[in-house]
């Protein structure tokens, strides 16, 4: 009888919890693209209209990654400004994976800043933060909160509330003005940090952000000032007989590299900074240029036509200040120049011509596989977000220098917006305004 | 447990017939004589037995032809004795003229008649008392071979029960290897079209992020309900990138719900999914 009952028990127990192993189903492909998310308009507590719309900056920011592709507005359902007003069902029939909600009250002489991410299908809060801004900051704000969720979304940094350095060229009664400007990276708020009516060249970034290395003109001959852009004091570092251009700063911020023809003709050098010596890096008949360092510090690529034509080159510069033979990185194409490694040293971005047209392209270093990133004619002066998510590069349209930003898988180009002259040479600095998620 | 209790119940029941029916037979051996006391004290036993009635009724008929063979025999003995005593009343009369000598020898006869008779009382007596002893001897053998008969019987229901309850688990677990096996051709149809359906709907919504790199790979484990509805969707081996962890829980949920087969039972196949997202075939 017992063993009937048990029988029956243990009968029941296989019918109700098979012992199976999970079914296993591969998935590849899918469609290469950005992921939706839903970012409603922040609420507004106070009384008048704010200057900024915070959540329009952050889709903005989301959008240019490549990684993001923010709701049109008017596809968003409702506004909620906080988790409890999030009805999940209804925006998960629109298919983005995250929702950002958000409101600002007016807080002493500023403002509080509170958004909050959340996972549309598990209902569930991803990050929130509260942030205290002001009239003046309230970019920068937006710039912090589309950092925190790129940083969570994808694991990596973002690169939104940086700023990027770039040159102006304003023509009026046929006399230049040249301006040296530092604007926020989504090209507001810009800033000029020096004018000049002679030419200004290559801005380079040390890596704290606070000073500027730059070629100038403005004695007829090219000379390399490095800027301090809180004091605005400037010191003069090259000055030596014929062409001193192209400084590049060390990650350690210690040296700068940079090309000086007082031997003859171009080549690269390596200038400490705390005791002005100087290393030669090159030794050729030919014209080496264009310094970029790699991110470990240990290495230098630069552009020789050595070979004949201009082509991508790397050495290595060891502590022990024995310097490698060159070695060619670039072969595909008559012109590879401005070679720059990104900041996880796997890319090499350059200006790749072909023809007469010249674009973007970036290789990796490990198979050397070649892709063009940009569909323009005249691209010039790539330079790497801090997280290597987006290139900023300048090119012309319409006869007219302007900048521009594509992601590093070239799906989203954008060009920033500027009021007049001619814009080249963009430099993006270092991450400062950074709130540690 | 309750029928366990019954044949308990049942056990009692016989074991206070047996004793009503020994009380009975004791009652009955002060005034009947012996030979026809065996009747009911069989009869009894009958009512002990039900299932091995053949062997008892054989039983009681040999007894029976004990107890008539053991009359004859009694009858045969004193019907031996008229046959003796007859030649002696005929020498009585044939010698009456000596009366007196004679009287004395009849006086001895009487007496030596009287001496037969009485030893043959005693034989008779003797005989009586034995067969009463064997009487009884087989009254207890019987009870040993009903308690014997008993048990047998009761290891044989045993025997019986678990033969059958064998029996029937093999035909269970025959019917479940059956089921089993239909279920697996059903199951593995299923398994075939569906695992290509629910492959495609959810390839149909995988956005791929930019950082994903050949040689990636993300397992993600998908429990749904019976309607196809992605209950949960856990990476449970991350392809190191988190846009691309993200990318594949994402493409699971939206394709929620995943085709299902309409037959419910297929669910068992379906419940838990793994889910192996890589960006190259």
């Amino acid at each position: 009888m017992l063993r009937k009952m048990m029988l029956l028990l243990l009968l029941g127990f296989a019918l109700s919890h098979p012992v199976r192993a999970a079914l296993t189903i591969e998935i590849t492909g899918g469609t290469a693209g950005a992921q939706p998310i839903a970012i409603v308009p922040f609420g507004w507590d106070g009384q008048d209209a704010l200057s900024t719309d915070v959540a329009e900056v952050v889709a903005a920011d989301l959008h240019r990654s490549g990684a993001f592709a923010p709701l049109p507005k008017a596809d968003l359902l409702s506004q909620p400004h906080e988790g409890p007003q999030i009805n999940f069902a209804d925006w998960r029939v629109l298919g983005a994976p995250n929702i950002v909600v958000g409101k600002i009250r007016p807080s002493g002489n500023g403002y509080m800043v509170q958004f909050q991410l959340f996972d549309v299908f598990k209902g569930t809060q991803i990050t929130g933060y509260s942030i205290a801004s002001t009239a003046q900051d309230l970019r920068r704000t937006a710039h912090q909160i589309s950092d925190l969720i790129y940083e969570v979304l994808t694991g990596k940094p973002g690169a939104f509330a940086t700023r990027i350095a770039y040159v102006t060229e304003v023509v009026t009664n046929r006399k230049s003005r040249y301006s040296l400007n530092v604007a926020d990276a989504d090209g507001y708020n810009p800033i000029p940090i020096l004018h000049s009516p002679a030419p200004l060249m290559s801005p380079s970034w040390s890596p704290d952000g606070k000073r500027l290395a730059y070629v100038s003109f403005e004695r007829r001959r090219s000379e390399i000032y490095i800027h301090d852009l809180a004091t605005r004091k400037r010191d003069l570092v090259a000055s030596s007989q014929g062409i001193n251009s192209a400084p590049a700063w060390s990650p350690d911020g210690q040296r700068l590299a940079l090309v000086l023809s007082k031997d003859g003709n171009p080549e690269i050098y390596v200038l400490n900074i705390k005791n002005n010596s100087l290393q030669r890096i090159t030794n050729s008949p030919s014209i080496d240029t264009e310094p970029g360092w790699t991110p470990d510090g240990a290495r230098l690529v630069f552009t020789s036509d050595r070979g004949g034509k201009p082509q991508i080159y790397q050495v290595s510069i060891p502590a022990n200040g024995v310097v490698s033979k060159p070695q060619r990185l670039t072969f595909e194409g008559d012109y590879n120049a401005h070679g720059v490694v990104s900041p996880d040293g796997r890319s090499l971005v350059m200006v790749h011509g072909q023809g007469n047209r010249f674009r973007i392209a970036v290789q990796d270093l490990s198979d050397n596989d070649l892709r063009i990133l940009t569909d323009t004619r005249l691209d010039e002066s790539p330079s790497f977000a801090p997280n290597g998510a987006i290139i900023v590069y300048a090119t012309e349209v319409n006869n007219r220098g302007v900048l521009a930003m594509v992601s590093l898988d070239g799906a989203v180009r954008q060009r920033l917006t500027q009021t007049e002259g001619d814009a080249r040479e963009p430099a993006w600095g270092p991450r400062i305004h950074r709130i540690k998620p | 447990m309750t029928i366990k209790a019954f044949s308990n119940s049942r056990a009692v029941i016989y074991a206070i017939l047996v004793h009503v029916a020994l009380i009975a037979l004791l009652g009955v051996s002060l005034n009947w004589t012996p030979k026809i006391t065996a009747q009911p004290q069989i009869q009894a036993m009958s009512a002990v037995v039900i299932d091995d009635s053949q062997l008892i009724e054989k039983k009681r008929a040999q007894q029976q032809a004990e107890q008539r063979k053991q009359e004859n025999e009694r009858l045969q003995a004193l019907k031996e004795q008229q046959l003796l005593d007859e030649p002696r009343i005929e020498q009585r009369q044939e010698e009456r003229s000596k009366e007196t000598k004679e009287k004395e020898q009849e006086k001895r006869a009487v007496v030596e008649q009287a001496k037969i008779k009485k030893q043959q009382e005693a034989l008779r007596e003797a005989k009586l008392k034995t067969a009463q002893e064997e009487q009884a001897k087989k009254v207890k053998q019987a009870d040993k071979q009903r308690a014997e008969l008993e048990a047998k019987r009761k290891a044989e229901d045993k025997r019986r029960i678990e033969a059958e309850e064998d029996a029937l688990q093999e035909q269970l677990a025959a019917e479940q290897q059956r089921r089993d096996s239909d279920r697996e051709k059903l199951a593995n149809a299923a398994l075939a079209k569906f695992s290509v359906l629910i492959k495609q709907k959810v390839q149909r919504n995988w956005l791929r992020p930019q950082t994903a790199r050949q040689g990636m790979s993300c397992t993600v484990l998908v429990r749904l309900t019976v309607k196809g509805e992605v209950l949960l969707a856990r990476v449970v081996e991350s392809s190191g990138d988190t846009a691309y962890d993200r990318s594949v829980e994402a493409a699971v949920y939206k394709a929620s719900p995943l085709p299902l087969p309409q037959d419910v039972t297929l669910f068992d196949y379906f419940r838990e999914i793994n889910f192996v997202f890589k960006p190259e075939g």
